[in-house]
């Protein structure tokens, strides 16, 4: 999504009847040399929120710890579960509180709370927007295109894992520092689940 | 990200008007379709932002929380002069390392319309009428060309939406459709999307 992040990725986020699904492929690439064939990028934080990011993996990790461990000790604290909007607004500010020294990550956060089902999109420096599908990274555009063309209110799993996987599809094949097949992370109704889907 | 926008205020003889386009852009890609640029402050106050989102949506919120705070500690309204001022403390606290925003701050102070516009480093201006953001050139001319002075809401609305539309036409970093929000004494209104479209049909 944005040109200023130095390292490529495809990373999205899909509303469904019943939940989010998030997907991210797993290379990690620093110009032209792929470093890794194992990224990982889209994460479970419990079994109600997920997170997936794009950009520089070392920063993606430290906030996923700090956003983890928060989430836990909120919900230890306060014997409830935290919302994914208060989730969204949390990291939000923990972005924006490095805003002289910005992280090199776009995040999506994601889940489903008595609110309903919900997806946010944070940028490097903390803006925060909800979105029924969002697409980040250098394969964002792609993907993106492919989304917008076949996405509807109220899709089935099925059918947003099969729409997930084509524009993760079309990202990969069109965007060089994406590749190295993709990671799913559902989170619904009926439960949360990780898979790996190899692709060429 | 960035809002590239297209955002208007016009103060009326009985109450102000609001308007933005609803794009956000990140370089040159479409981020966001529906993107809020209008944001309610309080039952009789409302803003437009434009620029960096990360920066104008923090400080929204910081608005939103001292207004309520005021109005909690001294329990009297708080006006539009003192929202804008408050705003304009912040932008220039960070005046070496500006956040890159412009805002126009709007509110009725009892019977009176008031509205004020903010830029990066904190300049405060009152304004009768003003637009900010990427569409500013487009929208102005429509405004300079077509508003009457001292204006009716009824009078305004239809010069307004033309204005944000002209914009959205000739600047890439606007689009999508208008919001518009209309601000008077007995309180906030927002536009359907079927109003705005009669009012571009008129």
């Amino acid at each position: 999504m944005s040109q200023e992040i130095p390292i490529g990725a495809t990373t999205i986020g899909i509303v469904f009847k019943d939940g989010v699904i998030l997907a991210s492929e797993k290379r990690i690439s620093y110009g032209l040399t792929v470093m890794s064939k194992a990224g990982k990028k889209v994460f479970l934080v419990n079994d109600r929120i997920g997170v997936a990011f794009a950009g520089l993996i070392s920063d993606a990790q430290a906030i996923l710890r700090r956003l983890a461990s928060e989430i836990r000790l909120y919900e230890l604290e306060n014997n409830k579960r935290m919302s994914i909007r208060s989730a969204a607004k949390f990291l939000s500010n923990l972005l924006y509180a490095q805003r002289p020294f910005p992280v090199f990550t776009e995040t999506i956060i994601g889940g489903i709370d008595d609110e309903g089902n919900k997806l946010f999109v944070l940028d490097q420096l903390g803006s925060l927007l909800e979105d029924k599908y969002i697409a980040l990274g250098t394969g964002g555009v792609l993907a993106i295109s492919i989304i917008e063309s076949e996405y509807k209110d109220g899709m089935s799993l099925e059918e947003a894992r099969n729409l997930a996987i084509k524009a993760m599809k079309a990202a990969i094949s069109r965007d060089i520092t994406s590749g190295d097949g993709t990671d799913i992370v559902i989170i619904s109704r009926s439960g949360s689940k990780e898979e790996f889907i190899p692709m060429k | 990200m960035f809002k590239g926008t297209t955002t208007i205020g016009v103060v009326c003889k009985n109450g102000i008007i609001l308007a933005t386009d609803r794009r956000v852009t990140s370089g040159i890609y479409v981020a966001h379709k529906r993107g809020r640029k209008i944001y309610i402050l309080d039952d009789n106050k409302a803003a437009t932002i434009a620029g960096l989102v990360a920066d104008a949506q923090m400080i929204m919120d910081y608005l939103k929380y001292q207004i309520n705070l005021m109005k909690l500690t001294h329990k009297l309204p708080i006006s539009t002069r003192a929202v804008a001022t408050l705003a304009s403390n912040i932008l220039f606290s960070s005046r070496y390392y500006p956040y890159i925003v412009q805002f126009i701050i709007a509110g009725m102070d009892g019977d009176e319309p008031k509205m004020y516009v903010l830029d990066w480093f904190g300049t405060l201006t009152e304004e009768k009428f003003v637009a900010t953001g990427s569409g500013t050139p487009y929208a102005i001319g429509v405004l300079e060309a077509i508003l009457k002075t001292n204006p009716t809401i009824e009078e305004a609305l239809p010069v307004i939406a033309k204005a944000v539309k002209s914009a959205m036409e000739r600047d890439p970093g606007s689009g999508e459709g208008i919001d518009i929000l209309i601000l008077r004494k007995e309180g906030i209104k927002e536009l359907s999307d079927e109003e705005i479209s009669n009012l571009l049909k008129s």
